[in-house]
């Protein structure tokens, strides 16, 4: 493939996520701060990310299937997991996680469980998305190009 | 009988004749008549057999009752009734016995003439012995009964002797059959004599008047008494002095003697009494029966409440003479009616307070609901939002040309607008709760005009115009609540050019007397002082006209205009689109600041919204050193000129007439300064104006571009060269850096450190900054932030370990997580202010935290200083700024931290 057109596809797919609201500005924010010293930041953060949220959701999973579910317990990851999906600006899952804790406070075990279905839902869109963008953007540096900025104008 | 009787006496007085004709006639001994015994239970009979007439129960006095059952109508018509009783009896008796006595005549009539015929016939019979009974020799009656007899023998002998006349044997046998007859007569008359006395025995049982009435009587007073033994009623009668007369009462709590003779007030004492006599001299007085409930309250039988009957007794020249009185004690009744009563009374006020209640929730879920929008509303806006100013300043670091500068300032002065805006909306809530407090900062009314208009302007989609007129005497520089003066500007300035499609939209600023709502006014005294108006400074009073040329608005829907979420109407709504709450807010504002919002409005001709807001004059000495005070204003494009400007114009590039027809960049309307004769004023050689030039757009600024200056405000960068330093802050190198922990984080950038390479030498100290957060994701892209904003930080990952590290080490502000495990950072601020004010851990020992013993280390800390602590709160509505202040917190950043948030943070608190 091209490198102009790589960079183009690249450029249409960020735009498509924004567009999708599967991120958000606070992406914009990552991206902003990977400079020439810190050059892999951004795919730094999403992996630790994806680390951290990979534990989470499966403590939750494990959690939610318990025969008495610990409330105080389920809370507390679904926070963490909002907390780390705003930083990152992976709105989706972020306002899946804002419902979640909603039911979590009202104890409600049925809501919960439609809530983790659902926020792993989104999380494994964002995840599969982000893989996606950070492979092509390996793409376009192997192939010598320059990643290019986001554009801040949509 | 009783029935005769009924229908006789209906023609007489009927409350009086009803009583006697119902009487049944059986009733008055122990014998029960049917009719009772369908009313009454079963096993009723037996309590009648007991019935005993307890003639004692009856308190009468015997003396005067016959006197005045002689004297009153009511007693004479029962004697009049009993007698007629008796007398229409006597009368059928008679009638009756003349009936008999009628045909008796009758055939004593016959036999004398059929008697006759014989004695013609046969005149010897004469000396026919008469027997007549000596009973009753006056009795015609008995005669002629034994003559009729006589007669009709006679009659049949004188046809058994026809064959054998004259013969010896003849009138022997003639005689002897004579002598049958005769003996049979006589029985007969024996017999009919008997009868006769019978009957007139049986006569003279009736004839006696008296005997009949005393039966009477006693059968209606045993009727009284059977159907009076266990009422619950007094009856009694009283002389017209109210003196009793008569009392029968069926549980005497008193003798006769002590009642009869006497009045109610001199019998009893307590409540009810005088009422109870005044009643009755009442119905004595108007001569009317009636009838009043009236509770005693007496020494004698406590409370208890009686139905009181009461009616005049008149005597027969119709005068009055007493009254008769009846009570029922109805206690229980009348406290089942009270407590029936009481239960709607409650009932109703319980419905009335459900409703008021159901109102409340429902005006308070509203309220939740409208919060909760905001809320969300603001989170969800702000974060991009701030995205985009942030990336927007961020640009403005970057190399651009004068064009590129112009727009993004416009652009940032926007952004940063409406993040106020959305702060503002949710000081709307504020307002209402009263918590709002104003500013009072030094401000340039025709700056504030001029760029709301600006502002305005650079997103108008219109071909409008936009003009700000201020008048002369409008001071230069006033004092007030800038932030709020400009959120209600340009609140309604996009609302009047939101419903104007057409001509043009202006605001226009002169100064009025002191209004009369005003004047005297005591309540405004806070809203003065919040203002920074005192009694010694000057105020001035500005009215401000927001005027358009657009749909305007109909009569009928002004009342509501101001009202929150409301729009002249749903198809507005539809139309336009917004919130309906714009107005409200301003309103609301203007109010607080002690001003009058008031609008007037011609539909299709437009309309001007008018506030007066009373101003605190500042003297122009001051204006040098206010810059930063009121940099909001000035931050962008500090344009001196302006201070004197009274005309500004704002003109739709596109087809205007202003435009000089040359070609256009963009489709933008650009903020286009059309150049007037008389206002406009050239300062310094330079013209503020942005003119358009050759189709194109004039630089921005003069000032912006001159070296040197360099304004301490957020926004303001030299070209190229990123942002401008502040004196001390913002210094950073990793050789200066002294904490521990922080050397994986002091990489700075080349750019920065070009930068603030002159600035090291000033500031020898890096500030220390310890980040409290347990979300490793957070911490990674925090510690990114502050390395491109030339910090390093320590991480604590709770409020114990936070509280640990500030035990250890000295700190220059603390971000704090609210929101962790172990420890949140509400109940780890407090920890660390009651450290500060004690100057011991004791409060977090207690708490649980285990510190590490430095008791050394505890008295080399920090001075008295305050530790600055900023709460990064997650939502706004559970991890509420007021209670992060509450707890003890400076400020507050929203999650997700951005660039642009840490950064003004850190410069507030970061000296």
């Amino acid at each position: 493939m091209e490198l102009v057109q790589m960079q183009k596809s690249l450029q249409d797919y960020t735009k498509s996520l924004f567009l999708d609201g599967v991120l958000d500005s606070q992406f914009l924010q990552l991206q902003q701060l990977q400079d020439e010293s810190n050059p892999d930041f951004v795919s730094q953060v999403v992996t630790l990310f994806f680390q951290d949220s990979d534990r989470i959701l499966n403590d939750l999973s494990l959690s939610l299937d318990q025969q008495v579910v610990d409330f105080k317990k389920v809370d507390p990851h679904v926070h963490q997991l909002k907390g780390s999906s705003s930083s990152i600006g992976a709105q989706r899952v972020k306002n899946a996680c804002v419902v979640f804790r909603n039911f979590c406070e009202q104890q409600n075990v049925e809501g919960c469980h439609r809530c983790l279905q659902q926020v792993k839902k989104e999380y494994y869109l964002v995840k599969n998305r982000l893989e996606t963008l950070f492979k092509l953007e390996q793409q376009i540096v192997a192939s010598g190009g320059m990643i290019p900025a986001m554009e801040l104008g949509f | 009988m009783v029935c005769e009787m009924e229908t006789d006496h209906q023609t007489e007085e009927m409350d009086v004749e009803v009583l006697s004709s119902m009487w049944p006639e059986d009733v008055g001994g122990t014998e029960p008549d049917n009719q009772f015994n369908v009313e009454k239970p079963a096993g009723d009979s037996d309590t009648l057999k007991e019935v005993e007439f307890a003639e004692k129960r009856t308190m009468a006095d015997l003396k005067r009752l016959p006197d005045l059952l002689n004297t009153t109508d009511q007693g004479s018509s029962q004697l009049t009734n009993l007698v007629k009783q008796w007398e229409y009896m006597q009368d059928h008796a008679v009638r009756l016995l003349r009936e008999e006595l009628k045909i008796l005549t009758k055939q004593r009539e016959e036999a004398e003439a059929k008697e006759l015929k014989i004695i013609e016939e046969h005149n010897f019979e004469t000396e026919e012995p008469e027997n007549v009974p000596v009973l009753d020799e006056s009795s015609d009656l008995f005669r002629r009964f034994k003559e009729k007899k006589r007669d009709k023998l006679v009659g049949r002998k004188r046809i058994e002797i026809d064959e054998e006349f004259d013969t010896v044997a003849y009138w022997k046998q003639k005689a002897l059959s004579l002598e049958k007859m005769l003996e049979a007569s006589t029985e007969r008359e024996r017999r009919l004599i008997e009868k006769l006395n019978e009957s007139l025995k049986t006569m003279e049982s009736h004839s006696a008047p008296v005997e009949e009435l005393t039966q009477n009587l006693k059968r209606a007073e045993g009727f009284l008494h059977f159907i009076l033994q266990n009422a619950p009623i007094v009856m009694g009668h009283q002389d017209k002095d109210l003196r009793y007369l008569f009392i029968y009462n069926k549980f005497p709590t008193l003798r006769e003697h002590d009642i009869l003779g006497k009045t109610d007030v001199e019998i009893f004492h307590g409540g009810g009494v005088k009422e109870s006599e005044d009643f009755k001299r009442e119905v004595l007085e108007k001569g009317k029966a009636s009838k009043r409930e009236i509770t005693f309250e007496t020494d004698l039988f406590g409370s208890k409440t009686f139905l009181i009957y009461v009616e005049p007794v008149y005597n027969k020249a119709r005068e009055k003479i007493g009254i008769n009185y009846m009570g029922m004690e109805v206690t229980d009744q009348v406290r089942k009616r009270e407590k029936m009563a009481k239960l709607r009374e409650d009932n109703a006020v319980r419905k009335a307070m459900e409703s008021e209640l159901t109102k409340t929730i429902h005006i308070t879920e509203e309220t939740m609901r409208a919060k909760q929008m905001l809320a969300t509303m603001s989170h969800e806006i702000r974060s991009p939002l701030s995205g985009v100013v942030g990336m927007a300043e961020i640009l403005s670091t970057t190399k651009l040309d004068k064009e590129q500068r112009q727009l993004l300032n416009v652009m940032i002065s926007s952004g940063d607008l409406v993040l106020q805006f959305i702060n503002d909306i949710l000081d709307l809530s504020k307002v209402e709760s009263g918590v709002m407090k104003l500013e009072a900062t030094k401000f340039r009314p025709r700056e504030v005009v001029k760029h709301v208009l600006q502002t305005a302007a650079a997103s108008l989609k219109k071909e409008l115009t936009l003009e700000g007129n201020i008048a002369d005497e409008v001071p230069i520089l006033v004092v007030g609540d800038v932030l709020r003066i400009r959120q209600i500007l340009t609140n309604l300035i996009s609302n009047a050019i939101k419903f104007t499609h057409q001509g043009k939209v202006g605001i226009k600023l002169k100064v009025i007397p002191e209004p009369s709502f005003a004047s005297g006014l005591e309540l405004n005294a806070d809203a003065e002082e919040q203002n920074g108006l005192t009694e010694t400074e000057t105020s001035v009073w500005i009215r401000c006209d927001v005027y358009d040329t657009g749909i305007g608005i109909p009569e009928n829907a002004l009342p509501c205009l101001f009202k929150k979420y409301m729009q002249a109407s749903a198809d507005h709504a539809r139309k336009y689109g917004g919130t309906g709450l714009g107005l409200a807010i301003c309103k609301q504002l203007v109010e607080l600041m002690g001003g009058q919002l008031t609008v007037t409005s011609q539909v299709d001709l437009g309309s001007t919204f008018t506030f007066i807001l009373p101003y605190k004059v500042a003297t122009s000495n001051d204006h040098s050193d206010d810059q930063d005070e009121f940099s909001d204003m000035v931050d962008h494009q500090p344009e001196p000129d302006d201070s004197t400007e009274g005309y500004f114009q704002f003109k739709p590039l596109l087809g205007s007439i202003y435009s000089n027809g040359g070609p256009v960049i963009g489709n933008n309307f650009l903020p286009h300064k059309v150049m007037l004769p008389s206002p406009v004023k050239l300062i310094n050689g330079q013209s503020e104006a942005v003119q358009v030039e050759n189709g194109g757009y004039m630089d921005g600024p003069r000032h912006e571009t001159r070296s040197g200056h360099c304004p301490e405000s957020p926004h303001q960068y030299e070209n190229g060269n990123g942002p401008c330093p502040s004196k001390e802050s913002e210094s950073c190198s990793s050789s200066q850096a002294s904490s521990e922990m922080e050397s994986e984080f002091t990489v700075s950038s080349p750019r920065e450190e070009k930068k603030t390479e002159t600035e090291v030498k000033k500031t020898s100290k890096q500030p220390k900054i310890l980040l409290v957060e347990d979300n490793k994701i957070n911490i990674m892209v925090a510690k990114s932030m502050m390395k491109q904003l030339g910090y390093t930080f320590d991480i604590a990952n709770n409020g114990v370990e936070a509280i640990t590290a500030i035990n250890g080490s000295s700190y220059d502000l603390v971000l704090m997580d609210v929101c962790m495990p172990v420890l949140d950072g509400l109940k780890a601020t407090r920890l660390i202010r009651s450290y500060e004010q004690s100057g011991n851990w004791d409060a977090a020992v207690e708490a649980g935290v285990d510190i590490k013993t430095l008791e050394d280390k505890q008295l080399c800390v920090r001075s008295t200083n305050r530790l600055p602590i900023i709460a990064m709160t997650a939502n706004t509505l559970s991890e509420s700024s007021e209670e992060c202040y509450a707890n003890g917190m400076d400020s507050f950043i929203s999650k997700p931290v951005t660039l642009q948030k840490l950064k003004e943070c850190l410069k507030q608190y970061l000296h």
